[in-house]
């Protein structure tokens, strides 16, 4: 018992201080409340509610301690119990609805998941250009691939309830989405490495940035399009296209202050107007930027 | 040929590195040998360029750079979550190289397995692949596998 304490202890560790009891009794309450909404709401939320079980396996698959606890002989036991103890709210919401079967249902599946070998999918082969190996890298590590039925069944409710703004809504998700990768910096040396000049490489950048936008924007534009029929989808589609272009002259412009150019792409979301002005100012700056960075004299 | 001069290259007051004169100017495989701490990675970096010394670092009449050689760290920079021949693409557009039809990789690895799947010697091997697909005189190994 003391090790699957543990372990949970360690599972919430990432996001709450050591002994910080204030806080693992907020999270716990949280898990009651949303057992307690679910069960209220059961009829509402339908199939979504096995959702909150996926959370063990996703975890199962990524953790990395299962080779440490093989040192104790119940490690299969422990981890099992580890999962029902996690999730034991949404069980217990189960059992309450008269879900047997399905209680067993999950049960199984964490079962056979800590029986069978750890899962070697070969890696998802994505048409971006490597110009930027943060594209490839932000779609592997948060699975956005995943997301996209997610998309499909926003744009099929919105479509259900007369609401074409959740198709703009998704539009601008898959934008922001768009923007993750000229978040992240890629390392000194390479800018050091590069043949090209800071033109050239700020050039190249825009450039692989637009062509991997657009893998991305057109073929969900098209998908809302179809379903609605509303030229301006296909007008936002063009203007955001440049949002994740701007974002790739904020990062260089605050290459090494993260922070800044985060508040400067919030602030540009916001007052879209004054960031397209600074554009010129973005670019000169971007350029100045790379520059320094590699022809740094040391 | 190669000619390293590093006057002195201080960390805030120590000094790590004093009067050193390297002369290589017949091709082959150098090794320096050192103890831990002595200065080892501290003279690679100074010829490289990647750290501020007195002095003056040299390779066929040009000052050594990243352009003219190339540098493995004993934890090369690479990226976890892509193939080696994602990474070894990615610095052929990096370092403006045509990309063959069939690369030619100095060593043979997995092509549909993630980085970070690989042991330590494997990801140095990717990191070479990348590396050694421009021209270059002159490779600055630490510690090679």
């Amino acid at each position: 018992m003391k090790i699957i304490y543990s372990l949970i202890l360690i599972r919430f560790r990432k996001n709450l201080a050591k002994d910080d009891y204030t806080a693992i009794t907020l999270v716990v309450l949280v898990y009651l409340f949303v057992a307690y909404f679910a069960y209220f709401n059961f009829d509402n939320i339908g199939n979504f509610f096995y959702l909150l079980f996926l959370d063990n396996v996703l975890y199962h698959q990524r953790r990395k301690d299962l080779g440490l606890l093989k040192v104790n002989k119940r490690h299969r036991q422990i981890v099992f119990s580890e999962y029902i103890l996690y999730s034991f709210p949404f069980f217990i919401v189960l059992f309450l609805k008269g879900k047997v079967i399905n209680v067993l249902i999950v049960l199984l599946i964490y079962g056979g998941m800590i029986l069978s070998p750890k899962l070697q999918l070969n890696p998802l082969k994505y048409p971006f250009k490597l110009f930027d190996p943060y594209w490839h890298i932000t779609f592997r590590k948060y699975k956005v691939i995943f997301w996209l039925p997610l998309i499909v069944i926003v744009s099929y409710m919105g479509i259900r309830h007369n609401n074409e703004n959740i198709q703009f809504f998704i539009l601008g998700t898959v934008t922001i989405i768009c923007c993750l990768p000229s978040f992240e910096r890629e390392k000194i040396i390479e800018i050091n490495y590069t043949s090209y000049n800071h033109n050239k490489y700020l050039y190249l950048q825009l450039k692989n940035t637009l062509i991997n936008t657009l893998y991305v924007i057109i073929p969900i534009s098209l998908i809302v399009y179809l379903t609605i029929f509303d030229i301006s989808i296909i007008l936002f589609a063009l203007f955001a296209v440049f949002i994740p272009l701007i974002n790739v002259l904020l990062k260089y412009c605050f290459f090494y202050s993260p922070i800044k150019q985060q508040l400067g792409f919030v602030f540009g979301i916001m007052i879209f107007g004054i960031i397209v002005v600074t554009i010129p100012y973005l670019y000169r700056e971007a350029l100045k930027n790379i520059k320094t960075i590699k022809n740094a004299e040391y | 040929m190669l000619n390293i001069n590093i006057i002195e290259k201080k960390y805030s007051n120590e000094v790590v590195l004093k009067d050193l004169k390297i002369n290589i100017d017949k091709p082959g495989i150098y090794g320096i040998v050192g103890k831990n701490g002595q200065g080892k990675t501290t003279l690679f970096k100074c010829a490289l360029g990647l750290e501020i010394y007195k002095g003056k670092s040299i390779l066929n009449d040009e000052k050594i750079s990243l352009q003219n050689t190339a540098f493995c760290p004993a934890e090369p920079f690479i990226y976890d979550e892509l193939t080696a021949e994602e990474f070894y693409k990615f610095y052929s557009n990096l370092l403006d190289m045509p990309l063959q039809k069939e690369t030619q990789e100095l060593f043979h690895l997995p092509k549909n397995k993630l980085i970070k799947n690989f042991s330590t010697g494997m990801k140095k091997k990717v990191y070479i692949n990348a590396i050694f697909q421009k021209k270059i005189f002159f490779i600055f190994f630490r510690r090679a596998f």
